[in-house]
């Protein structure tokens, strides 16, 4: 235990120093590089999660992949013309879970403005994450490394991204999770690394139920490493019900993420959704709308064995 | 708790004088290999010191309390010691690294910290350059002071180091200036304490090596308030061999001894100092209670001059004995203490240049240490133990002097190009250095060789064309400047690829003439997107072409630039190269000795208003001048229209940037306002008519206020011409204006259509001071002026057109058509006869031209990317529709080549640029607004009122608070009367 949190506040205070030392070096503003998750599920709680288990998680936290042995597949379609896609595979046993993520945002013709056709741009990654309980079931801790790639009109760049987390039962069906994400070097660029969207990302999250209904709330904080705007704030609630091996969920989600303008300022979204379940194939769907650019349908497809 | 059980058997120790001396039997157990520097603990359970590092452990740990065993230092250099009586955890260690220019610091012989940097007194407190003698207090407390003789800066620097708070204070330093002479290069300094209780009044002594000579300080430091106060009190010794002089003094000590004289107390202070270039120990009597001359000193007796020694650290055991290292001899030299008697060597050590026990290799400081630790018996041992510093093997073979190790080169670092690399270290000392690039097989490939070189941060720049893509290496072969070091000692900087891709345009140097001439593109690796730059504009995509320069007289210089692409990785390389055109008058194109003297081409015009054309008289010209011809808007002046924006027909606008389109023989072209200022724009559109070419010029104004507007066309005699061999004229009869041309026949210009009562004039125009000139005349002057000062080209000063002036017009007109044709015939008077059955109205034939009538408007609020032009401004600046593919619904279509360097243009530069289009006749707030693909507001781009027009922003890739914008994909967003757009930039690494 104690060598984990000591890892963990290793990886904390390199990761608040790195970017740091880049924000200051370069004067180099944050990679744009996707990281949020697609996976409906998580999406549709406003993008709150880091303290809940499940390998739809696993992108804010590694710990929740403790026990789960699942293939996904998302599809995310925005009015920004950006398409997003992910797979992942995951597999557990005794010896912990290991799960391989791959995922993709497809810009399409980019430049179709100019009357050119044939220029992309794409971002994709791919990702090891490894997990395992920590301390007799209760604290579960997680870590990953991924490899990014982008290519912008024919220009490539690439980096590492590392993340990090542990999530802890408290009992009474809370669970306290933190992560920190994006840690790495950043991508290289002209003008020096711009750095990753390093975030310390604590939050909380309950589960209840109440009679066939099960009840889950959630929330994330997640801070920027080197940003002086306030954190963000992701939040939402899922009420489920049961019948024998089918389950139905609706969700609600709010996030607002500051913005980079250095006013204080946000930008407010909220997300409704709703998924089912039939045995081990579960299918989630979620819609975000109220940003700026505007609304964004997210698909999931999750099987489990 | 163990520190408390220490304190009391230390106590209970000395309580008891349970005291065994036992520390004169100096066993070296063992050195295991060569490394650069060692220390030694010479003690009969030293057991182990490994590579690199200073590493010794007690297999008898004392007391328990003594945690030896821990990394001392890493590759340290260190060269003196001294330090603290272990007692407990009391214990302080320091040493210096004159190499790496710091100080090391131990605390009950573990190693603590490293302190200081290369750097000068500039660089602030802890920074050293050859840190040498050091000298530490001794007293019980919380703080210790270090005094640091540090040589290269000639000054002796005053540290704190606390116990508890592990931390170190600066108090400040002495530099000897007070006595009228700084120090130079001080070797050595040492502490004679006033009292045994407090910091205040305790003398330094140093041994201002260079200037041969010892200078005393009084000092009173607070550690605790960081302060400290000095009294230079004096110095001693002169040059030279004598009994009261020195040569190169490197190491110095001081013990007071008490005594009675005449039955009064009294102290001496003695004074041993290592005389070292005299091969000597000299003892000097300080007296500082003198009353006639406080401070004085004198010297009292020397041991003889022994052959082969250096004498340099020096210090005493537990008697009182002087311990004395002779570093050339490898030994250290014990004498009897000094007590007024013979002054004799008592007992040598080691003396042979060995690693093996019990001798030395280059040692150069020794401080002896009371220890205390328990027996076997319980016993509490009070025991004396000697550390001896020595030097690293290979200066015993390469015969390196070890004061001046100082010279060194330190953090080396490279900051590698694509192809081309910059190396920077630190030198730190007065020295010279030979900076040597290696390939990968060994090989030096570049080298600098520098002389007598001050200290400081150094850097090389290397230009690696013509090297081979790899990994290199470098290293710095670096020595004293001072002249005693002949042997060079390398510094190795890290490795680093290079990765050269280089392009070679191929231009001619120099032209004399005109004519066709090619340009070569070469690469040094298989390259593509060839892409030449004439004097800043798009030239060609072709790796190979040629251009044509035309017989003009005149001197000027065309700028080429050359960019490819390496196919295998896309690295981009860039050649400039210039071509320098001087092309002298041709002989006089008559054959008799005297030209025919010039005439005016016009006749003189003395009205000062616009007014119906006035035809003045034909004539010839002179040959061989032309200046541009193109469309203008004006305003009025006092003295007629002031022209405000020409556009050349031909593409070489005064401003040079842009490319205009040519209008002549085009179907269709648009002449566009280069910025928010210009007032219009013009649209030409072609008909075929039967003795020629019928041309509408389409005046098409921004501002509702167009009152005073004139608009109008120029005509010279480069249009449509081969440059350089044609004549200008203008029937005043007819209103034709004609071009001839011995080779290429005749040209000429009529206007058909004006609008109705616009009044029209035809004036010599003067571009050198933008406006009408002040006094039109015919020729002499105007064409004289061209010929005087060369300037040939259109848009250069003294340019001259005839040109057609139309206006002024009233308030809110907008759309202005004039109709013009445009004739050509072999001869100037087949020119004239067609001239005959031309039409004298054309703008009917223009009716059917729907599109050119709707394209002239903006309908509506537009957003879309813009082309990349580096060299357009930042911010926002009006733009042509045309400029902007699908900008709007008039402008024009990238096609062919163009789209090709378009491509090219946007993968390499990226999508940065926004263009936006108010509509006609409006005028709305436009805020334009970057995000991040999360939603993040990044920077809002555009927050202003606009009038109808379409406009260019070029974002500097700079986010809100001014960081650079990260590679990736950023949505735009346009907001502007109720209008909402949205378009995405690209930010490429």
């Amino acid at each position: 235990m104690s060598k984990v949190v000591v890892s963990l506040v290793g990886l904390v205070s390199l990761a608040i120093g790195a970017p740091v030392k880049a924000h200051a070096q370069g004067g180099n503003a944050e990679s744009t590089f996707p990281f949020e998750p697609i996976h409906a599920w998580p999406v549709g709680l406003g993008g709150a999660g880091v303290a809940l288990v499940g390998s739809q998680f696993a992108v804010l936290n590694p710990a929740a992949l403790v026990g789960e042995r699942a293939a996904e597949i998302s599809h995310r379609a925005s009015p920004i013309g950006a398409r997003d896609y992910a797979i992942s595979l995951g597999f557990g046993g005794l010896w912990g879970t290991i799960q391989v993520a791959a995922r993709r945002r497809d810009w399409g013709e980019i430049a179709r403005d100019l009357g050119l056709n044939d220029l992309t741009a794409g971002e994709q990654s791919l990702s090891v994450s490894f997990a395992r309980p920590i301390v007799r079931q209760r604290v579960m801790g997680g870590v990953s490394a991924g490899r990014l790639d982008a290519n912008y009109l024919g220009g490539r760049t690439g980096t590492w991204a590392f993340n990090a987390g542990v999530q802890a039962e408290m009992g009474r069906g809370f669970t306290l999770g933190v992560a920190l994400l994006q840690a790495g070097r950043g991508f290289e660029s002209g003008s020096g690394r711009a750095p990753l969207p390093t975030r310390v990302r604590p939050g909380a999250a309950w589960r209840g139920r109440l009679g066939r209904i099960q009840l889950t709330a959630a929330a994330d904080v997640p801070i920027s490493a080197h940003l002086d705007s306030p954190p963000d704030l992701h939040t939402g609630v899922e009420v489920r019900g049961n019948w024998g091996p089918v389950s139905a969920a609706t969700r609600a989600g709010y996030r607002s993420l500051a913005n980079l303008d250095g006013s204080g300022s946000t930008q407010n979204a909220w997300a409704l959704g709703g998924g089912i379940s039939m045995g081990p194939v579960a299918a989630d769907i979620a819609y975000s709308f109220g940003a700026v650019f505007g609304n964004d349908r997210f698909i999931s497809l999750t099987v489990r064995w | 708790m163990k520190s408390f059980a220490c304190t009391l058997l230390v106590l209970a120790a000395m309580a008891s004088s349970a005291h065994q001396a036992t520390g004169q039997t100096f066993q070296a157990t063992r050195a295991i290999d060569e490394t650069k520097c060692r220390r030694y603990l010479f003690w009969d359970k030293c057991v182990t010191v490994e590579t690199d590092r200073l590493h010794w452990t007690f297999t008898r740990a004392k007391l328990g309390l003594y945690v030896f065993g821990r990394t001392w230092a890493t590759a340290s250099h260190c060269t003196h010691v001294d330090a603290t009586e272990t007692k407990c955890l009391r214990s302080i260690s320091i040493s210096t690294d004159p190499e790496w220019n710091r100080v090391l610091l131990g605390q009950a012989g573990t190693f603590l910290r490293l302190l200081g940097k290369g750097g000068t007194p500039a660089d602030g407190p802890y920074h050293f350059l050859g840190p040498l003698g050091v000298d530490i207090t001794r007293r019980e407390g919380e703080w210790h002071v270090g005094f640091v003789a540090d040589s290269r800066n000639n000054r002796i620097a005053v540290i704190a180091f606390g116990y508890t708070c592990k931390c170190v204070r600066w108090l400040g330093t002495l530099d000897g200036s007070e006595s009228g002479k700084p120090l130079k290069v001080p070797h050595d300094v040492t502490w004679d304490p006033a009292d045994t209780w407090t910091f205040a009044d305790d003398r330094l002594f140093i041994a201002d090596t260079y200037n041969d000579r010892v200078v005393v300080y009084q000092v009173s430091v607070d550690p605790d308030a960081g302060t400290m106060n000095k009294t230079y009190l004096s110095a001693f010794g002169t040059t030279g061999s004598g009994p009261a002089q020195l040569s190169r003094p490197q190491g110095i000590r001081v013990r007071s001894r008490v005594g009675r004289w005449l039955g009064q107390p009294i102290t001496w202070t003695d004074v041993y100092i290592s005389d070292t270039d005299n091969r000597r120990v000299s003892i000097w009597q300080y007296d500082a209670s003198n009353s006639s001359t406080p401070g004085s000193a004198s010297a009292a007796a020397q041991t003889s001059s022994i052959v082969g020694s250096q004498f340099v650290g020096i210090t005493h055991d537990y008697y009182g004995d002087l311990v004395v290292v002779d570093r050339a001899r490898n030994m250290l030299v014990k004498f009897g203490s000094y007590k007024g008697g013979p002054f004799t060597t008592l007992k040598t050590y080691g003396g042979t240049s060995s690693w093996s026990t019990g001798n030395f290799n280059q040692p150069t400081d020794a401080e002896v240490i009371h220890h205390y630790w328990q027996d076997g018996s319980g016993g509490l041992v009070q025991e004396t133990l000697p550390y001896v510093q020595t030097v690293e093997q290979w200066t015993a073979t390469t015969g390196g002097q070890l004061h001046h190790l100082g010279v060194d080169a330190e953090e080396l670092a490279v900051i590698p190009g694509q192809c081309d690399a910059t190396f920077t270290f630190l030198l730190t000392a007065y020295g010279d250095y030979n900076l040597k690039v290696k390939n990968s097989g060994g090989g030096v490939v570049a080298s600098w060789s520098r002389v007598g070189v001050s200290s400081g941060r150094k850097s090389e720049f290397w230009n690696a064309q013509g090297h081979s893509a790899g990994t290199y290496s470098y290293l710095v072969e670096h020595r004293s400047a001072y002249g005693d070091e002949t042997t060079w000692r390398t510094s190795t900087g890290p490795s680093f690829n290079l990765n050269c891709f280089t392009v070679t345009a191929t231009v001619p140097s120099g032209i004399n003439q005109g004519g066709t001439y090619p340009i070569y593109g070469s690469s040094s690796h298989p390259a593509d997107s060839w892409s030449w730059q004439k004097s800043y504009s798009f030239f060609t995509t072709d790796q190979n072409s040629s251009f044509y320069v035309p017989h003009d007289v005149g001197t000027y210089t065309i700028d080429w630039q050359l960019t490819a692409r390496r196919i295998t990785d896309g690295a981009w390389d860039s050649d400039y190269q210039s071509t320098y055109v001087s092309i002298a008058p041709d002989p006089p194109p008559c054959d008799v000795p005297v030209c025919e003297p010039m005439s005016p081409p016009v006749q003189r015009d003395t009205t000062t208003a616009p007014r119906r054309i006035a035809l003045p008289q034909g004539m010839l010209p002179r040959r061989n001048y032309h200046v541009g011809s193109g469309a203008w808007i004006g305003r009025r002046g006092r003295s007629g229209p002031v022209v405000q924006q020409f556009y050349s027909f031909t593409g070489r606008h005064q401003a040079r940037a842009p490319v205009w389109p040519n209008v002549i023989g085009e179907v269709e072209s648009r002449l566009e306002p280069r910025n928010a200022a210009e007032t219009g724009r013009v649209i030409f559109t072609r008909r075929t008519i039967d003795p020629g070419d019928a041309y509408r010029a389409r005046f098409l104004f921004n501002t509702p206020q167009s009152s005073g507007l004139f608009v109008g066309l120029a005509f010279d005699p480069e249009l449509g011409v081969r440059p350089g061999d044609d004549s200008l004229g203008f029937d005043p009869e007819t209103g034709l204006i004609w071009l001839a041309d011995p080779d290429s026949g005749a040209i000429g210009y009529f206007l058909t259509d004006v609008p109705s009562g616009a009044r029209v004039a035809l004036r010599q125009f003067s571009t050198r001071n933008d406006a009408w000139r002040p006094d039109p005349v015919g020729d002499s002057a105007a064409y004289a002026e061209i010929s005087a000062s060369g300037h040939a080209f259109t848009g250069k000063p003294g340019d001259v057109r005839l040109l057609i002036a139309i206006g002024p017009f009233p308030s809110g007109a907008k759309n202005i058509d004039v109709g013009f044709v445009l004739l050509s015939a072999p001869s100037l008077t087949a020119l004239r006869e067609r001239f005959t059955t031309a039409p004298r109205s054309v703008l009917s034939l223009f009716a059917d031209d729907t599109t050119l009538a709707g394209a002239a408007a903006i309908k509506r609020f537009r957003l879309t990317q813009a082309p990349p032009d580096p060299m357009a401004p930042e911010g926002v600046v009006a733009i042509s529709p045309a400029l902007v593919p699908g900008l709007s619904s008039d402008s024009t279509q990238v096609v062919g080549g163009d789209r090709a360097a378009l491509r090219d243009a946007v993968r390499r530069f990226g999508i940065t640029a926004l263009a936006f289009a108010v509509p006609d006749g409006s005028q709305a707030p436009v805020k334009i607004r970057l995000y991040d693909p999360a939603g993040r507001l990044v920077r809002t781009l555009v927050n202003d009122t606009y009038s109808s027009g379409t406009y260019r922003v070029q974002w500097d890739l700079k986010d809100q608070r001014g960081n650079r914008a990260a590679p990736g994909v950023y949505i735009a967003i346009m907001e502007a009367a109720g209008f909402r757009g949205t378009t995405r930039l690209v930010v490429v690494p």
